[in-house]
C-alpha cells in the first residue's frame, strides 16, 4: 500500500502525540505526583523538625512559666471558697453562734445553683431631664459612669439562712467575724429586731473548684453547738465611737 | 563560435550528492520519535532520582521526628502549653469573678458604726434590716426634725450611694415619731 507524504506525516504526528501523551500520562504524571506529595511530606517533616528544634530548648522555661502561673492562679482562686455543702457550712457558723452564746432558732439551706455573681443589686435612682442635662453641660459636669465590675463567668452559689436570738452587740461581733473569714462568703441579708432580740443572717456562699486546695477546714471532728441567746450588759455594740 | 566544454562528470556527481543527502521521511520520523522517547525517558529518570533523594531525606527526617525520646518530650511540651493556655483562661475568669466579689459591700460594724455615730442621740432603732446592699433602719424619734437631721448627717459622710426616707408618722401611744431610713451601700473598692 502506498501512502502519500502528507498521510505519512499525519501518521507520524499522531503516533508521536500518542507516544508522548502515553509517556506523559503513565510515566511522568505519576512520577511528578509522587514527587509533589513527597515534597509536601518532606516540607511538613522539615517544619516539624524546625518546631522540635525551637521547642525542645524552651521546655524548661515553659515548665517554669507553668509552675509560676499555677501558683498565681491558685492564689487568685483561693480567694474564692472551695465548694462546701450545708453540713460543712454549719462547721463555719455554729462555732461562731456558740462563741457568742447565740440561740439558733431556725435555719434554711437552699440547694446550690450556678450563677453569674453581681457586685451590687440596688442602685440609687438617677433622674435625667432636658434642663438638667443642659445645666450639667454648662457646668461641665460629666455624667456619672458606672464603675461597678461585671463578669460573665459563672460559679457555684448557695444560700443559707440562720435565725438566732442574741444581743445587738453580739449581732455586730458576729457580722465582723464573718467579714474576718475573708473569703467569698457574704452576708447578703440580715436583720436585728431590738424588741425580740431576734437576728437573721442570710449567707451567700460563692465557690469554685480549686486547682490547689489550701487552708481546707477540718470537717472530720464533731462539733457541739450551744447558746442561750443572752449576752453581757458590759458589751458595747459600738465601743470605740459612742453616741453623738 | 565559442565551444563550451561539457562536464558530464560534474553533473553525475551533483545528482549523486543530492541522492546521498536525501533522507527518507520514515527515518526522519523514527529519529524524531526516538529522540522524543529519549527526552521523556531522561526526564523520567531525573524524576525517579529526585524521588529517591527526597525519599532518603524523608527517611532521615522521620527517624529524627519519630524518635521516641523526642516524641515524648514534644508531648510533654504540648501538654505544658495546653495547661498554660487553660490556666490563662482560668485566670481571666477568676480575675473577673474576684473583681466582682471584692466589690460586694460588707455588712459589718464598719458601716453600722458610721450609722450609729451619725445618729441623733434621741433616735432609737426599732429594727435594722440589710438586704440587696440596702440598710433599712426603723426608728423612733421624739422630734419631727430627727429624721431629716439623721438623713442629712448620713448623706454628709459620703459613705452611701443614697440615703432616703419616705416620711414618718406620729404615734400618740408612745408620743414618738416612727419612720424608716433607707441607706444604699456603695461597692467596696
Amino acid at each position: 500500500m502506498n501512502i502519500s507524504k502528507r498521510e505519512a506525516f499525519l501518521l507520524f504526528f499522531v503516533g508521536l502525540l500518542g507516544i508522548v501523551g502515553a509517556l506523559y500520562m503513565f510515566v511522568i504524571t505519576p512520577l511528578n505526583n509522587e514527587l509533589s506529595s513527597n515534597r509536601l511530606y518532606y516540607e511538613s517533616l522539615e517544619s516539624q523538625k524546625a518546631t522540635i528544634e525551637i521547642s525542645l530548648p524552651t521546655k524548661a522555661k515553659l515548665q517554669t512559666k507553668l509552675d509560676n502561673l499555677l501558683e498565681d492562679v491558685a492564689t487568685e482562686m483561693n480567694k474564692i471558697q472551695q465548694p462546701i455543702n450545708e453540713a460543712e457550712f454549719e462547721h463555719w457558723v455554729l462555732p461562731l453562734t456558740t462563741k457568742y452564746n447565740m440561740k439558733v432558732l431556725s435555719t434554711e439551706f437552699i440547694e446550690p445553683e450556678i450563677v453569674m455573681p453581681m457586685a451590687l443589686t440596688t442602685y440609687p435612682i438617677s433622674y435625667s431631664y432636658d434642663i438638667k442635662t443642659l445645666v450639667d453641660a454648662f457646668n461641665n459636669v460629666e455624667p456619672a459612669t458606672d464603675a461597678t465590675p461585671y463578669t460573665e463567668s459563672m460559679l457555684l452559689f448557695a444560700h443559707y439562712t440562720y435565725v438566732v436570738e442574741t444581743t445587738y452587740a453580739r449581732y455586730i461581733y458576729f457580722l465582723n467575724d464573718v467579714t474576718a473569714w475573708d473569703t467569698s462568703i457574704y452576708i447578703s441579708a440580715s436583720s436585728y429586731d431590738f424588741t425580740s432580740n431576734e437576728a437573721t443572717f442570710e449567707f451567700d456562699v460563692y465557690s469554685v473548684e480549686q486547682l490547689i486546695k489550701e487552708n481546707v477546714m477540718d470537717y472530720t471532728k464533731d462539733f457541739d453547738a450551744s447558746g442561750t441567746g443572752s449576752g453581757s450588759t458590759s458589751e458595747e455594740a459600738h465601743p470605740e465611737l459612742g453616741t453623738k | 563560435m565559442k565551444k563550451n566544454d561539457m562536464n558530464l562528470y560534474e553533473r553525475y556527481r551533483s545528482e549523486n550528492k543530492i541522492k546521498a543527502n536525501y533522507t527518507s521521511p520514515i527515518r526522519l520520523y523514527l529519529a524524531i520519535i526516538i529522540a522524543a522517547v529519549l527526552i521523556v525517558g531522561a526526564y523520567s529518570a531525573k524524576l525517579i532520582i529526585d524521588n529517591l533523594v527526597i525519599k532518603n531525606n524523608i527517611t532521615n527526617l522521620e527517624q529524627y521526628v519519630n524518635n521516641t525520646e523526642i516524641v515524648t518530650q514534644m508531648d510533654e511540651i504540648s501538654q505544658i502549653q495546653s495547661n498554660i493556655s487553660r490556666l490563662n483562661e482560668i485566670e481571666t475568669s477568676v480575675s473577673g469573678l474576684n473583681a466582682v466579689l471584692d466589690y460586694i459591700p460588707r455588712y459589718d460594724s464598719v458601716i453600722l458604726d458610721i450609722i450609729y455615730y451619725e445618729k441623733p442621740a434621741a433616735i432609737t432603732y426599732t429594727t435594722l434590716t440589710y438586704s440587696d446592699n440596702t440598710i433599712s433602719i426603723e426608728f423612733t424619734a421624739p422630734k419631727s426634725s430627727d429624721a431629716s437631721n439623721f438623713a442629712l448627717s448620713l448623706q454628709r459622710t459620703k459613705k452611701f450611694a443614697d440615703v432616703s426616707y419616705e416620711g414618718y408618722e406620729y404615734d400618740s401611744v408612745t408620743n414618738l415619731y416612727r419612720g424608716v431610713l433607707v441607706c444604699i451601700m456603695e461597692g467596696e473598692n
